[in-house]
């Protein structure tokens, strides 16, 4: 528990954190001095450098594995080979183009009769409230509930985005011929990044490799 | 604290991103041998990891927009070949190859000759390689990773996606069992 709240290391674990660098010489004069200090008093430190310098000379025996001739060019051919192949099998239309599409569809599709509902239910609440009242408040109040239609609903969310767009000044101007597009874009971008990240993320398949044949033809 | 990557394997790194192919032969030239080296170490055939190395580079070819330049290469390249040489290993392929080789390897040693008859036939090296191959398969790859690749804790622990402390752990144990064996097969330090 006492490493817990004590941030410097003791010294035992400052040397064996640093053991290879310290075997190897690479640490600062200044930090190696500290730690040979430290070593020369420390019965358990000159027992753990010992086991190092043994592992480490046995392991030296090893020779490092040989790169087969032509590996390279072999690995490049390969990556080349499959790039290509991506790129052919690549669909004309790209999933960019289908996302703004789909957007499309669904802000008009989806959105707005989201809104009609809305509309609907305030008018509701609105009548039943009124009948709550006596009845000599209600008198003289005629109330007509007109729910606009898809047509109107569309003209007037036209006319919110031109305001906002007005008020945007010269850049309104520029974005205004891409502004469907672009909430559009703005909504299913959202939507498809979720389905993505819950859904999609840890499912996608690994793409067949050459490995992957080999061990099935074995 | 990761190491820090040099500015030469960062500027490699940076060209690769663009698919420039003799940046990605630099990549294959700088780390193959290491590479096959470590995958040979998990799945004991030298060929399988050749073939296992070779995919390990295309994967990451196609997925270096994911790796963060500022990074040690090789950690995460080692990463990558770790999990498909751990998923050959655990493919019944993989699985019936190891076994045979296993067995073989035991002959080898003999069973009427103790280890320390077979192992004064053997070279050194040899012996060395023996005692590897008789460890938990998780202390030869840290042991690996350290003194033949001269790996860093934090490179380990990005290669292994394991927690330092954990590998600072296994490398305590693996390098207590290793001397072990190595006094009981009576190689001499």
């Amino acid at each position: 528990m006492k490493r817990l709240f004590n941030s410097k290391p003791d010294p035992c674990t400052e040397f064996i954190d640093s053991l290879p660098a310290f075997r190897d010489g690479i640490l600062p004069e200044d930090t190696h001095t500290k730690l040979e200090m430290h070593r020369m008093d420390c019965a358990s430190c000159q027992k753990v450098l010992m086991e190092e310098q043994k592992v480490s000379s046995l392991m030296a025996e090893i020779q490092p594995a040989e790169v087969p001739l032509g590996f390279r060019d072999k690995v490049l051919r390969e990556w080349r080979l499959r790039r290509d192949t991506v790129k052919k099998t690549i669909p004309a239309v790209s999933i960019g183009r289908i996302q703004v599409a789909l957007a499309a569809v669904l802000v008009w599709v989806l959105l707005l009769p989201m809104v009609r509902l809305q509309l609907l239910s305030s008018g509701h609440k609105l009548i039943g409230t009124l009948d709550r009242l006596p009845p000599e408040y209600r008198e003289g109040i005629d109330i007509t509930f007109n729910v606009p239609t898809f047509a109107e609903m569309s003209a007037t969310f036209m006319v919110w985005q031109g305001g906002i767009l007005e008020s945007m000044g010269e850049l309104g101007s520029v974005i205004a011929p891409w502004s469907g597009w672009l909430w559009s874009a703005l909504v299913v971008t959202g939507i498809l990044a979720a389905v993505h990240f819950f859904f999609l993320k840890s499912k996608l398949p690994m793409r067949d490799s050459k490995t992957q044949k080999s061990k099935e033809s074995m | 604290m990761e190491s820090s990557v040099d500015q030469l394997e960062y500027e490699v790194i940076r060209r690769a991103r663009f698919g420039e192919e003799s940046a990605l032969g630099t990549l294959i030239d700088t780390h193959a041998g290491a590479l096959i080296g470590y995958i040979d170490r998990i799945v004991k055939d030298s060929f399988q990891a050749e073939d296992i190395a070779q995919e390990t580079f295309i994967r990451a070819f196609d997925h270096l927009d994911k790796f963060d330049p500022r990074r040690p290469f090789r950690p995460w390249l080692f990463k990558i070949g770790r999990n498909l040489a751990l998923n050959y290993v655990s493919s019944r392929a993989g699985r019936e190859r190891i076994e045979s080789r296993d067995i073989s390897e035991r002959r080898d040693i003999g069973t009427d000759a103790g280890p320390e008859e077979a192992l004064d036939s053997l070279e050194r090296k040899r012996g060395v390689e023996m005692i590897l191959e008789i460890l938990p398969a998780h202390f030869r790859e840290v042991l690996h990773l350290r003194y033949m690749e001269g790996l860093e804790y934090d490179a380990i622990a990005t290669a292994l996606g394991l927690p330092i402390g954990t590998v600072k752990t296994w490398l305590f144990r693996a390098k207590k069992a290793f001397l072990v064996k190595a006094e009981a097969s009576g190689i001499e330090f």
